[in-house]
């Protein structure tokens, strides 16, 4: 009797066990069902703290205001992920803030939509998009450094005198990747901004040998570029005018120079499997509005990518805050050569940083 | 249920019955996503072998794998040496106070490796609580650099490897036989003897096993390395990150793991040969 019971009662568990187990099984079929009956949404991967709220005032808002698509911001996305959700079939994010290594790379591997030119429609651009991911903005990289410690005169403004260290004694600060950081070294080395590309890369790694005992910092991520100055574990660091205007307003004397400046291009694309992907192109052609590129150009000092803008910003009080890409000595990053060199250059970076 | 046996014994299918959901798990959350990563690594598209050559031919590989030995064998040998009279310590209390002390040991696992690690920047820092003191002792003379550099991976890491050692050898000092210690100094012994020819080789399980478990923690330090360490100080599963993420080469981030893996298993098994299975076993207990 009592075997009769405990198997009926195992046989039930077994039961209750499958049928957890086939919940399990459905449950991301479950999930995608979901999101594809609310279709009308979209996730926009952003990249934390001002940037986000900016992200959302200047673009999300506004965008839902007009086509009643809630926009959802996710935080760190990195091109690993990206990766995942496409190769797996399961897409989470519709569209990507992509810096050019993440852009180029999600091409190279297949990972974007084309875009939809029917719908993105930016007029006069400066720089013009590529097939499947779109230049929203340029952000300027420049020297950084701690005015109290280093009042003017002490400090470098340039390139060159980041790597001139008699004149300029202090404690280097420089960033564990090698795109910006082999544009730096080439350019202070003597190569004229507009002669950069193709990178000699062989040239630009003697002179980051002659840099590398001074280097007391290597950086990963950007908010450090900037903190380990303001912790004083370094002097001189690279960042972007952004995270250093930022700090200055929490209080720290940091400042920068625009004497010269590395200038990237930052992209929007679709991911491959994207849900919302009509929603998705709508939102890249909304931020490429004039008024949009504008109030993010005054908002975030950045360079607006539609000449309308561009002409607008110079015409306002944030102009103080731009560099001229056209006096000679500012760089702008070649995306397309860093498409084609990224993995060897980042690999022989990371290896020399070991030795 | 008389036929099922004795309440000790189990037939085979209740034995399997009561396998079954942890078997499942294990396949679900070990089996099959290492089997993937095994798979991704000799399968980009078709079956290839090239991963691992072009790894084992790779400078890059080869340094971090010199560096994952270095810092988990260095960090290793200093928390057995602190981890070691911390634990003779421990076994010399009467119980209630070893309770106490006990906890104290465990503290470390209170706290998230990442607040731990950010922390400890606080405290060994150029402008941390260890340099001003020094500082101020010396009139600004001494400034020593802990962080950022191989001294902050190991402190990061003896902070985290410490209780598996003091763990383990404490096991095995307390499983000894106090009458012992007693007949030797019966016999005359003094302390030091008594250690030598007593404590340290009935102790030796416990090191090994301790030894053992900070190594196989150590080898796939993440974490510390890319928090406290400095441009020397990347490591192999840093290196399988750098893969993932910055070149989207899963293929060699796979191929990486995969070493990774098979150098962890290779010590397990070698360094329970050395003592026997009472080495392992005295982790356990």
């Amino acid at each position: 009797m009592t075997d009769k019971t405990f198997s009926t009662s195992r046989r039930g568990l077994l039961r209750g066990g499958a049928a957890g187990l086939a919940g399990l099984i459905a449950a991301p079929a479950i999930f995608t069902g979901r999101a594809q009956a609310a279709d009308k949404t979209l996730t926009v991967t952003s990249w934390g703290g001002d940037y986000n709220k900016s992200v959302r005032e200047v673009f999300a808002d506004p965008f839902t205001k007009e086509t009643g698509i809630p926009v959802t911001l996710v935080d760190n996305g990195d091109m690993a992920k990206v990766k995942a959700q496409v190769l797996s079939k399961a897409v989470q994010w519709d569209v990507i803030d992509a810096p050019a290594a993440f852009a180029t790379s999600g091409a190279r591997d297949d990972l974007w939509e084309p875009l939809d030119m029917s719908i993105i429609k930016p007029g006069d651009v400066v720089q013009a998009g590529a097939p499947n991911y779109m230049p929203i903005y340029l952000y300027s990289g420049g020297l950084l450094w701690d005015a109290k410690r280093h009042p003017d005169g002490k400090h470098p403004v340039d390139f060159a005198g980041f790597y001139d260290v008699k004149k300029y004694p202090g404690r280097r600060v420089m960033r564990a990747l090698a795109s910006e950081t082999l544009e730096v070294a080439l350019v202070a080395d003597g190569v004229a901004p507009k002669d950069l590309y193709p990178l000699d890369i062989d040239r630009a790694f003697r002179a980051l040998d002659r840099i590398k005992p001074h280097v007391t910092k290597w950086t990963s991520t950007t908010p450090e570029q900037v903190n380990s100055v303001v912790q004083n574990e370094g002097d001189f660091s690279y960042s972007y005018f952004n995270r250093v205007k930022a700090a200055q307003k929490a209080g720290s004397p940091l400042d920068f120079s625009f004497e010269q400046t590395v200038n990237s291009l930052d992209y929007f694309a679709v991911p491959k499997g994207s849900q919302n992907k009509e929603a998705a192109m709508r939102f890249i052609n909304f931020c490429l509005r004039p008024d949009r590129q504008v109030e993010w150009a005054v908002r975030g000092y950045y360079l607006p990518n539609t000449v309308a803008a561009v002409e607008q910003v110079k015409a306002s009080p944030a102009k103080a805050y731009l560099p001229d890409l056209t006096n000679g000595k500012n760089v702008i990053v070649n995306a397309e050569w860093w498409s084609a060199n990224y993995t060897a250059a980042q690999k022989r970076y990371a290896e020399w940083m070991l030795s | 249920m008389a036929q099922s046996g004795t309440a000790s014994e189990l037939s085979l299918p209740s034995a399997l019955m009561l396998l079954a959901p942890l078997t499942l798990l294990m396949l679900a959350i070990l089996v099959y996503p290492l089997a993937l990563t095994v798979w991704t690594s000799v399968y980009p598209g078709q079956f290839s072998l090239q991963a691992y050559t072009e790894l084992l031919s790779s400078t890059l590989f080869l340094k971090v794998l010199k560096n994952t030995f270095e810092i988990s064998l260095s960090g290793t040998l200093v928390s057995l040496l602190v981890g070691y009279p911390v634990a003779m310590h421990l076994a010399a209390q009467p119980p209630s106070r070893r309770t106490a002390y006990l906890i104290m040991v465990m503290l470390p696992f209170w706290t998230s490796i990442l607040v731990k690690s950010f922390a400890l920047a606080a405290v060994f820092g150029n402008q941390g609580l260890v340099n001003q003191l020094l500082g101020f002792v010396s009139g600004g003379q001494i400034n020593l650099p802990m962080m950022f550099n191989r001294v902050g991976v190991i402190l990061g890491m003896i902070n985290f490897l410490l209780p598996f050692m003091i763990l383990s050898i404490l096991g095995s000092l307390l499983a000894q036989d106090r009458t012992l210690i007693l007949a030797a100094e019966t016999m005359g012994a003094k302390p030091l003897r008594i250690f030598w020819k007593i404590t340290l080789p009935l102790s030796l399980p416990g090191v090994v096993a301790g030894v053992l478990i900070n190594i196989t923690l150590s080898i796939g330090m993440y974490i510390t390395p890319a928090l406290l360490g400095g441009r020397q100080d990347m490591m192999v599963a840093n290196l399988v990150d750098f893969y993932t993420r910055q070149t989207l080469d899963w293929t060699a981030a796979s191929a990486t793991a995969v070493v990774l893996l098979l150098i962890s298993g290779l010590l397990v098994a070698l360094l329970g040969k050395v003592r026997g299975a009472s080495g392992l076993s005295g982790a356990v207990a």
